[in-house]
């Protein structure tokens, strides 16, 4: 067995205690020797407080307790996200971890959702979802096992506190033998053959080497950009948002087991609702507003009074050219940047870690491993990228952004998507990255994309049959969604932090 | 908008017969009508197909009983293939249709075994196959709820070719497929070159909307008609004829099919209750027919029944599967070696993206760009994983083999096989027909281990690595001896 590969974290926050984490369960093998750098100096950008269900197998990885961490993050469930005001200014979607209806003799559910609406049929497609309705209703509980049950058709996630996560993290990485250094790095020291990064100095002195050095730095990719040079690739034609407000209020009530997102004149907000306080921000380009004004909308729009100032953000989105070059990865911010209206951003960092786990390099960092890397994440970027597109591009709003943004030109992978689906309902499943079927059909229509016509096999079930499936269907869920408890009243049960917020507004 | 109605399959054998069931199964409630237009067939007695596991589903999904299809084709199943004599000393290696091993610590097995072979450990990989181990024994099992807990196990089968296609004929009609019978035709096309109709040598004319083209390597419709060029593999598939013939059933019957290197090609046998199929596909530049199959019959070891068949073998691909209106299937899209059995998987993977994308209107691009990129992923991975024997063989010193070694695979083959060598682990891509485990028996029975294993399985403890080892070869030990013999297992569910 050879010596532990030496492991340097550079950066806290979200990203570096992540990192932290997940490598922090090496140590006592003796396969990984793991220090984290971080300044307690240096703010963290603190993104992300809403997640994709992904984070669940990470915490299950790590084998963190599900309601002790939430406990610990002040954490609310999720279901989905909610979108008021895309695609037209008075619409209203909801994007579910769940799916909706089920196949039929092989069918995909949507296509026999447009015959029926093509009969006349007065069926949304929300009234298909589960996890929809249980959004809607502002309920939850945790999906059933059995899989025959209309409640096994979700999956969820959560809202927290990035910060408290961080913090929880580092206790866990610091018990499996992480060790932190409160410094700033003044200097970075490459070897001058091969490029590798050989060492980081710090404002202590101290000069620290290190065998693979994990850049959580944050946008300014200390390593990766300043050092190593991997380059960016700007995604801001698409994606013209660049800035950001971000305020957290007093929790008003609804608390809702969903992520609220409103489309704005420039931009849009987000509502994210905590144990102790409802996150908020507006997001916007400032193209089309400017800072005062984006700011006193988002004063505007919150429903409790503001707990502390806005703070603005600023970013641009693209990412790097390379995420992982020599012996340095790029983890989080520092290998790239897309606006949290998926909620990928802690997702990204988890899935970076997972390939870095799957494909852990030894000392000399084989750069077939390296390669596979890359491939592996420039497609998961490439996918949540489209996807965010999506939701700018296909709308009816008057506003310059969105008119902008309905005529920009998209990425070609994106229209073919977009006109397969409008022509028949079909929607290519692919193998790697982020967003399956079931995401998209909930974008798509929401965004008022509907199939012009669908698989002819869906003509194969008799329509009474087809209308009594589906009643069937609708009905099950409405019973199942009533019988769920309230998403506030779950959390009082199971994960409530108490005397640190009331459910129904008060301090308690 | 101009529903598609009228389906016209033109062609032969099996590709039309499973097309005509296919559509009419899919489509056939929805006022979708099949005629076929049959070509004289090309299939002769010897004749032996072979599938990978897929088959069994598709079956199922055609309303087509298991027993039925191997009693009426004299049909066995097969756990894997075993390849002989493509890596010098090397012994034979099995590619079993199914896992091997189970995880460790949450880590693959496979980690474990390239830590442990370099550390001396004799186990070969195929040792921790179910699938390999049964076959070896001449076993053959259905899984349980033990099995399934414990691996990932499949089965194909081989099938005689003529009542097979004789099968799925009669099944397709009863489905309401109408036949015509012809020699010639004639394709009529309108200004933009869409296929019409087909004039038969009789005089009737057979319009349609879509028409299938399952003519087999000629491609009669697609290529001949459309002009859509193939892009040929002939680089990397050394090949370029076959010799079919037969022997009688081997005693007691295999439940796997083998193929064995030769010094000009590759000897494929494949048994079916009837018969022992062969077929040797070489390289006419170094090998007359008569000596081929004079060399094959001894290698073989078979005294073989008269009238062999010999056929030229170009391997490539249509450019595009779908042009217009017109929708190569089979050996008509796509002509691949015999090597890995891909022939009727191949065709399935057609029929299958052709009826969920049925189009809505033929003179749409949607469907049939769709198809097109994913059937041009799809048999390219074929391509890739069948490229593997001849790239990774070991046998030195004879012309055929040598150059088939230095033969530059294709980057997606390439960059499959560096990373493989890195780490011991396979890239997949979208459209894979074959398994990460199967291309890891590939790789590793043609003797490609990776230079260093992943740094994490150091984690496991070694004694508990040890006695997951052992409960697995423990586990499949006990589990084969319990096994019916193929002879036993086909007469206790009374298909011979």
């Amino acid at each position: 067995m050879a010596a532990p590969l030496k492991v340097v974290i550079i950066g806290g926050g979200t990203a570096g205690w992540m990192s932290a984490a997940m490598l922090g369960t090496l140590i006592r093998s003796g396969v990984a020797d793991v220090r984290l750098i971080e300044s307690s100096d240096i703010g963290t950008v603190g993104v992300g407080e809403a997640t994709l269900p992904h984070i669940k197998e990470f915490n299950d990885f790590l084998g963190l307790n599900e309601a002790e961490f939430m406990r610990e993050t002040k954490a609310s469930m999720k279901l989905g996200i909610r979108f008021d005001g895309w695609g037209r200014p008075d619409g209203s979607y909801v994007h579910p971890f769940g799916a909706f209806g089920q196949p039929m003799n092989g069918v995909e559910f949507q296509h026999y959702w447009t015959r029926a609406r093509q009969m006349g049929l007065d069926l949304s497609l929300e009234e298909c979802s589960f996890a929809v309705q249980a959004v809607r209703n502002e309920r939850f509980d945790f999906p059933s096992e059995d899989p025959r049950s209309i409640k096994s058709t979700f999956l969820y996630a959560y809202h927290f506190d990035a910060s408290l996560y961080a913090a929880y993290l580092r206790k866990y990485a610091e018990a499996k033998g992480v060790k932190r250094t409160d410094a700033k790095v003044s200097g970075v020291t490459l070897k001058p053959d091969i490029g590798f990064v050989e060492s980081v100095t710090l404002e202590t002195g101290e000069t620290v080497t290190g065998d693979l050095f994990i850049d959580c730095s944050g946008f300014r990719g200390l390593l990766i950009e300043q050092n190593l040079k991997a380059g960016w690739e700007s995604w801001g034609d698409w994606l013209p948002c660049d800035r950001a407000w971000a305020v957290p209020c007093e929790r008003k009530d609804p608390f809702t087991p969903y992520t609220w997102l409103t489309a704005r004149e420039a931009g849009w907000t987000w509502r994210i609702p905590l144990q102790h306080r409802t996150g908020n921000g507006y997001v916007f380009s400032s193209r089309f507003i400017s800072e005062d004004a984006a700011r006193e909308t988002l004063l505007a729009s919150l429903d409790g009074a503001p707990a502390a100032d806005p703070r603005l953000i600023s970013f641009s989105a693209g990412r790097r050219r390379t995420s992982w070059m020599k012996n340095c990865v790029a983890v989080g911010l520092a290998s790239g940047f897309l606006e949290p209206l998926e909620s990928t951003s802690i997702y990204l960092i988890q899935i970076a870690l997972t390939f870095l786990i799957q494909l852990f390099p030894r000392a000399d960092m084989a750069p077939r491993l390296i390669a596979e890397f890359n491939r592996l994440i420039d497609i998961e970027y490439a996918r949540v990228r489209d996807f965010l597109i999506l939701h700018y591009h296909a709308n009816t709003r008057t506003e310059p952004l969105w008119e902008y943004t309905r005529n920009m030109p998209v990425p070609e992978s994106l229209t073919e998507k977009i006109e397969q689906f409008r022509h028949r309902g079909h929607i290519t499943k692919y193998r790697d990255g982020l967003f399956n079927p079931a995401s998209w059909l909930a974008v798509l229509v929401g965004q008022d994309i509907l199939p012009e016509s669908y698989d002819r096999m869906a003509d194969n079930m008799p329509h009474d049959v087809m209308k009594q499936r589906l009643d069937e269907l609708t009905g099950r869920i409405r019973a199942s969604v009533e019988a769920m408890p309230m998403h506030d009243e779950f959390v009082r049960d199971y994960c409530y932090v108490p005397g640190t917020r009331s459910l129904h507004g008060a301090a308690s | 908008m101009s529903t598609i109605n009228r389906v016209i399959i033109l062609g032969r054998d099996i590709a039309a017969w499973l097309s005509a069931a296919a559509v009419l199964r899919a489509l056939g409630r929805t006022g979708v009508t099949v005629e076929v237009v049959e070509l004289p067939s090309l299939l002769s007695a010897h004749d032996v197909y072979a599938s990978l596991p897929a088959l069994e589903a598709f079956h199922t999904l055609l309303g087509f009983p298991e027993t039925d299809v191997l009693r009426i084709a004299a049909g066995t199943f097969t756990l894997g293939q075993r390849f002989v004599n493509f890596s010098g000393p090397r012994p034979p290696f099995f590619h079993g249709y199914g896992t091997h091993g189970t995880q460790i610590s949450r880590q693959p097995f496979s980690q474990f075994w390239f830590k442990a072979r370099q550390a001396g450990l004799k186990a070969e990989w195929e040792d921790f196959s179910l699938n390999a181990a049964a076959a070896k024994q001449g076993r053959f099992f259905v899984p349980d709820e033990d099995i399934n807990a414990f691996a990932q196990c499949n089965y194909g089968y081989h099938l005689n070719a003529v009542r097979y296609a004789a099968y799925v004929k009669a099944q397709a009609l009863r489905m309401g497929a109408l036949v015509h019978q012809a020699h010639v035709f004639d394709a009529r096309q309108d200004t933009d070159g869409y296929v019409t109709s087909l004039l038969l040598g009789n005089g009737a004319e057979i319009a349609g909307d879509l028409f299938i083209d399952a003519t087999g390597p000629d491609s009669l419709l697609l290529g001949g008609v459309m002009g859509v060029e193939v892009e040929s593999w002939r680089q990397w598939f050394p090949c370029d004829r076959t010799i079919t013939a037969a022997a009688d059933p081997l005693r007691p019957l295999p439940s796997y099919s083998q193929v064995r290197a030769l010094r000009t090609g590759c000897l494929h046998l494949l048994p079916t209750q009837d018969m022992t199929g062969m077929i040797y596909a070489f390289s006419s530049e170094l090998s007359k027919d008569d000596e081929a199959l004079q060399m094959a019959a001894v290698v073989a070891g078979l005294r073989m029944r008269p009238d062999a068949v010999a056929a030229v073998l170009t391997p490539g691909r249509r450019i595009r599967a779908w042009d217009r209106n017109v929708v190569a299937v089979g050996d008509a899209a796509c002509v691949f070696d015999p090597l890995d059995n891909v022939m009727l998987d191949a065709l399935q993977l057609g029929l299958a993206h052709l009826v969920t994308e049925f189009p809505r209107d033929a003179r749409q691009p949607y469907e049939r760009d769709d198809y097109n990129r994913s059937m041009l992923s799809a048999f390219n991975r074929l391509r890739d994983f069948q490229i593997v024997h001849y790239r990774l063989n070991k046998h030195m010193d004879e012309v055929f083999w040598d150059r088939a070694r230095m033969d530059a695979p294709p980057d997606t083959l390439a960059y499959k096989i560096e990373l493989f060598k890195a780490r011991g682990i396979v890239p997949m891509y979208d459209d894979e027909t074959f398994s990460a485990d199967s291309w890891m028996a590939s790789f590793i029975g043609h003797g490609l281990m990776p230079e260093s294993y992943d740094p994490l399985v150091d984690q496991a403890a070694e004694p508990d690595v040890i006695r997951a080892f052992q409960s697995v070869l423990g586990f499949i030990r006990e589990r084969v001896q319990a096994m019916p013999s193929q002879d036993a297992y086909l007469a206790q569910n009374r298909i011979a």
